[in-house]
């Protein structure tokens, strides 16, 4: 189908209202790499949000906070434990959480030794304990995805084909990274160790040159830099140069030339 | 603070706190409302709107920004979500609920279009569409009805659906301003 029969058909619209079947759904996504129908498919989108905008109605509070309680309470910083962070330091931090509890432990011990009979404090302990227990549960919880980072991390480097690249600094540039490929899946990981450090309104975005055109592979989370810990970001097959530039927070869509951090070619 | 939907959509991939408030604040309202538009009881709708955010940001590595904007990923996440409820059995026990059979009757019992539409934006907006294509709009947007359903219930073949989809949107962009 030509650019102006899929505008016409109707099949834009059905794409965009979510009911086109399986069938419809391939032919739009080809028809979509037609800047013409992609600029079709945006005004139609636009006029669906529209509508949606116009029924918008007021959340009520509580609703964010029960958001924020399930899907951010047990981390403090802006990264829940679901990024792709290893935390070489998990166990220090678990003894530290049985050292606290066992103090804990041995406190209201101690306390119970003198206070049994008030049934009030009692119950107070109990909170404490059950304070303490929460906390310990929570550490699990971390501990567990990190278990299963762990799985896919080394999942990614026994069952693939990685090849290592020193990423180089680039002239007048300091810093290097270490990146590895999965020649069979394409994943990338970069380890951020060597690159400088930066301030909250920047972030280092990763590029893969394919066919000479820079392909954006997204963003090393702030946190990582300098620390012996492994970015997974996106994944890519044929790629000749990969590359780190040094980007505002959020990164871009084409890569900032003069701020190319470090580099490495392929093969 | 302003961002790009480019830059949400990064900030997302990376699991931003920052990114997923901005999203909130911005589409919540919205997202609530087409939700509402689908569920009547507003505990649910609520409930539904919480595990929609849940969803979104559990499966944003699923959205593709080179198969459509980031707010009709979420509109068709918030849909199917709400629909879905809808047909469950547990909903539909709930006599309160208006089910589907109820809607498919209504359309076919009159030319009128009785199926609700609570909110005052909405149906103004909707309102204002030709009749074939307010019922159209209503069963698709509001009521989660294929394409084929549509023809089917309606009697009309599927490629005057198909025209009568591509009109109803194209009077719409002709309503609606960018704001």
């Amino acid at each position: 189908m030509i650019a102006k029969d899929i505008i016409t058909s109707g099949l834009l619209e059905a794409y965009a209202l979510g009911v086109t079947s399986p069938e419809e759904t391939a032919l739009v996504l080809e028809a979509l790499k037609n800047p013409e129908v992609r600029r079709e498919l945006e005004e139609i989108e636009d006029a669906v949000w529209q509508l949606a905008k116009q029924s918008e109605k007021e959340v009520p509070a509580n609703v964010k906070m029960r958001l924020d309680e399930d899907l951010f309470s047990q981390t403090e910083t802006d990264h829940t434990p679901e990024t792709t962070v290893v935390s070489i330091n998990r166990n220090e931090s678990i003894s530290i959480w049985k050292v606290a509890a066992g103090i804990a432990l041995a406190i209201s011990l101690g306390l119970n030794v003198f206070q049994y009979s008030s049934s009030r404090q009692l119950s107070e302990q109990l909170a404490e304990l059950t304070k303490t227990n929460d906390v310990l549960a929570g550490e699990v919880k971390v501990v567990r995805q990190d278990l299963d980072f762990y799985g896919k991390i080394s999942d990614f480097f026994q069952r693939g084909e990685i090849k290592s690249f020193e990423l180089q600094p680039m002239p007048n540039k300091q810093g290097r990274a270490m990146l590895y490929c999965d020649l069979k899946t394409g994943k990338v990981a970069v380890k951020p160790m060597g690159l400088p450090a930066l301030d909250n309104q920047h972030q280092y975005q990763l590029w893969a040159l394919i066919d000479g055109k820079p392909v954006d592979m997204g963003m090393i989370p702030n946190d990582m830099i300098g620390k012996d810990q492994l970015a997974m970001l996106k994944s890519v097959q044929g790629a000749q140069a990969f590359a780190i530039t040094r980007e505002p927070f959020g990164g871009k869509a084409e890569p900032t030339i003069e701020e190319m951090i470090v580099m490495a070619k392929v093969g | 603070m302003k961002y790009t939907e480019e830059e949400v959509v990064a900030l997302l991939r990376q699991k931003s706190k920052r990114g997923f408030d901005y999203l909130y604040e911005n589409y919540s309202r919205a997202i609530y409302g087409v939700i509402s538009g689908v569920i009547q009881d507003e505990d649910d709708a609520q409930d539904l709107l919480q595990e929609v955010f849940v969803k979104i940001w559990n499966n944003f590595s699923q959205y593709d920004d080179s198969k459509g904007r980031l707010y009709t990923w979420m509109l068709n996440i918030a849909r199917n979500a709400s629909i879905d409820k809808t047909r469950s059995k547990e909903y539909k026990k709930d006599a309160k609920n208006q089910s589907l059979d109820y809607s498919v009757n209504a359309i076919n019992s009159s030319n009128s279009s009785s199926i609700s539409v609570d909110h005052i934006g909405l149906d103004k907006l909707i309102d204002s569409l030709k009749e074939e294509h307010k019922v159209l709009v209503e069963m698709i947007y509001l009521q989660g009805y294929t394409q084929a359903e549509v023809a089917e219930t309606l009697n009309i073949p599927l490629g005057t659906v198909k025209t009568r989809i591509r009109n109803a949107i194209l009077s719409l962009r002709e309503k609606v301003v960018e704001p």
